[in-house]
């Protein structure tokens, strides 16, 4: 069981290192630092057993509170009680040393966590079985990859048997295999009556894992209940966000742009289904990207796309008005191409890039052309599903007998 | 001082750890391994009786023969660098070691013992080096070596003490590490090392009576060279500044370190 009462974290912020000397020097009679408060009244109880997952965007205070329920950092008000040993997943692999062997840093890790010499030596063969590294342990860390190091890392934190696990997106590195492993691991502990905090961005583990979600932002607690309508919250109050900023800012230096500007776009906008504009979507959604352009001279065969990119850069679909075969008017001057489309994509993020040019693709004439005008994140829906195609197949099992029943299943997501 | 011991004991195993990790990490990967820090003090004891006594040929009047400003030094030499290495190192122990301050709940104490424990170490080889160098030199074996022993052991609560005070500065002030630098270059050359006590003039004297490391290298010099014991109450004094300095670096270190993750 851990509980936490009426937290509230204040960090000094200082401008510069000579002001904290200023201060030092006027011995508290002025003061040269502003507050920042990390975070205001949180309370929270996680019971034996319980799974609870700590939503909510960067810096709303999610990782401070996990540190101060570690006891790693004291709170400025408030206080923790803690019943049974805790265990914390915040930074896997403290105090490796790439020189040194990875025994060596299983022997360090673990004597940072307050292990004995003779409890290191009887945990270490568990240790080294669930790595899977084997001959490896034996070499210095440096020759290890990285997926190797954080398997070593993860074996030690879980070796210690804590009665309060806390994790902060330790789950998103390492292959998807080890993933997995983590995650048969935590329900192993769930099972056990671990009490589990899990920070996390990734919205479908807290959905799978925690019985309960808490929402954070801006250092104060805005929901707390089930996973499913925390996360959908989450995802609304992110849309809302999204909404209000500019998407395109001229001067921002991660648009690459060039072009003549005898026809420029004014946006690239995002909405989804029902007509809000934003930019999470939820895969299959029935989304609309508007690109707006505005004509100063006269074109020739002017043609308006957009091509969407993941996150690595690779095309994954483009498309113009001239290859749908429709043409714009010479006598526009202003008007909005609206490409409505199902999103039929993976979970993870994308962009948009938008152009005006002339006729089938830039590379003649081009107009304006705005790399990764917007960018935009795809949540996953029900059913799951690998990649970035959502190819929606009718799945079925078809029995050697012939005579058989055969068992059809539509791969469709159920009706909300 | 015994509720400190306790939690030490506890700890050992982890001090231990950091303390065989400070010293192999220095030479990791080196063919050589830790036998450098062998080399290191014999190649500059050798270096030093060479220029000193053969080229530049200087003798002290106190005591004649051919190796002895080199003896002299050295022997001055081993116990400030060990304080030196201590509290160097502790200075910036806490911001080098920022990912363990911020991400676990341990003693973070272990990490300045360990850098102590290392540096006595490492003295010890050094006098391991001047013994050597005695028996080859002057035919003469120390008998009274031993007793450097709870010598270095205080002085480890000395620098410990400072060591403290200058890592919990340097958290909220980095610019510590390079004032400590500064300041120990200057204690060492107002600590009588490379010249006998004796050439300070005498309004400058006091400076022997306030400075533990000048009676140190006074005291390592007539146990090993001359062999004469050191006198008690000078020891219970050092004795008293010492366990007051750790005592005092200690409640200053502990008192602040609850600050130490905001500011890291």
């Amino acid at each position: 069981m851990i509980k936490v009462v009426h937290l509230t974290k204040t960090f000094r912020v200082y401008q510069r290192p000579l002001d904290r000397i200023k201060e030092a020097l006027s011995f508290g009679r002025k003061s040269f630092h502003t507050d920042f408060t990390a975070l205001s009244g949180i309370s929270l109880e996680v019971n034996r057993g319980e799974t609870v997952g700590l939503i909510g965007p960067n810096g709303s205070g999610k990782s401070t509170l996990l540190k101060i329920m570690a006891g790693v950092m004291l709170p400025t008000r408030g206080h923790v009680i803690r019943e049974g040993r805790v265990g914390s997943l915040i930074e896997l692999g403290t105090g490796f040393h790439p020189e040194f062997t990875g025994r060596s840093n299983v022997y360090m890790n673990a004597s940072l966590m307050g292990f004995s010499r003779q409890e290191i030596e009887s945990i270490l063969p568990e240790v080294i079985e669930f790595s899977g590294l084997g001959q490896f342990i034996d070499r210095p860390l440096k020759t290890y990859s990285s997926g190797m190091w954080v398997r070593l890392a993860f074996s030690v934190a879980i070796s210690i048997n804590p009665e309060i696990l806390l994790i902060d997106e330790a789950l998103a590195v390492g292959d998807m295999l080890f993933s997995q492993r983590c995650i048969a691991k935590i329900r192993e502990f769930q099972s056990r009556g671990v009490s589990v905090i899990l920070v996390s961005h990734d919205l479908s583990a807290v959905k799978t894992l925690c019985d309960r979600a808490v929402l954070l932002d801006g250092g104060r607690k805005l929901a707390e209940g089930p996973p499913e309508g925390i996360s959908s919250y989450y995802i609304s109050l992110m849309a809302e966000r999204a909404a209000s900023e500019n998407i395109i800012a001229r001067s921002d230096k991660a648009h690459r742009r060039y072009g003549s500007y005898q026809a420029e776009i004014e946006s690239v906008e995002l909405y989804n289904s029902s007509g809000q504009r934003t930019n999470v979507v939820r895969s299959g959604d029935k989304c609309v990207i508007e690109v707006a352009v505005k004509v100063s001279r006269e074109l020739r065969e002017p043609s308006v796309g957009i091509l969407i990119r993941d996150r690595l850069g690779n095309e994954i679909f483009g498309t113009n008005t001239y290859l749908a075969g429709l043409k714009i008017s010479q006598e526009l001057k202003s008007f909005t191409v609206r490409f409505e489309l199902d999103m039929n994509l993976g979970h993870s993020n994308y962009s948009i890039t938008a152009a005006v040019h002339s006729g089938r693709d830039h590379l003649g004439q081009c107009y304006d052309w705005i790399d990764n005008a917007l960018a935009f994140q795809v949540l996953p829906t029900s059913p799951e599903f690998q990649g970035c195609a959502r190819l929606e197949p009718l799945i079925s099992i078809v029995p050697s007998d012939p005579h058989a029943v055969v068992i059809r299943g539509a791969h469709e997501a159920p009706a909300e | 001082m015994i509720a400190v011991w306790a939690r030490s004991l506890k700890f050992r195993d982890l001090i231990w750890q950091m303390t065989l990790r400070e010293l192999r990490g220095r030479y990791i990967g080196s063919s050589m391994g830790l036998f450098w820090s062998v080399i290191h003090p014999l190649i500059t004891l050798t270096v030093w009786t060479f220029v000193f006594s053969y080229i530049l040929n200087i003798r002290f009047s106190a005591a004649g023969g051919m190796t002895d400003f080199a003896l002299y030094l050295f022997c001055g030499m081993v116990p400030f660098l060990s304080f030196q290495e201590t509290v160097q190192n502790c200075t910036v122990s806490i911001t080098g070691h920022s990912s363990l301050i911020k991400n676990l709940v341990f003693a973070s104490k272990s990490i300045h013992v360990s850098i102590a424990l290392a540096a006595v170490i490492t003295e010890l080889i050094g006098l391991g080096i001047l013994t050597l160098a005695l028996i080859i030199l002057r035919q003469q074996f120390p008998i009274y070596l031993p007793l450097v022993l709870p010598i270095a052991i205080i002085l480890m609560f000395f620098s410990l003490g400072l060591g403290f005070v200058t890592s919990t500065l340097h958290v909220f002030f980095r610019d510590t590490a390079q004032l400590v630098s500064v300041l120990l270059m200057v204690w060492l050359y107002l600590t009588p090392i490379f010249y006998p006590a004796h050439v300070l003039p005498g309004h400058l004297q006091f400076l022997l009576y306030i400075n533990p490391l000048a009676y140190v290298a006074n005291i390592y010099r007539s146990i090993i060279l001359v062999g004469d014991l050191p006198s008690t109450a000078g020891f219970l004094i050092f004795l008293g500044v010492s366990l007051g300095t750790f005592f005092f670096g200690y409640k200053i270190y502990t008192a602040n370190y609850p600050k130490f993750i905001d500011e890291l």
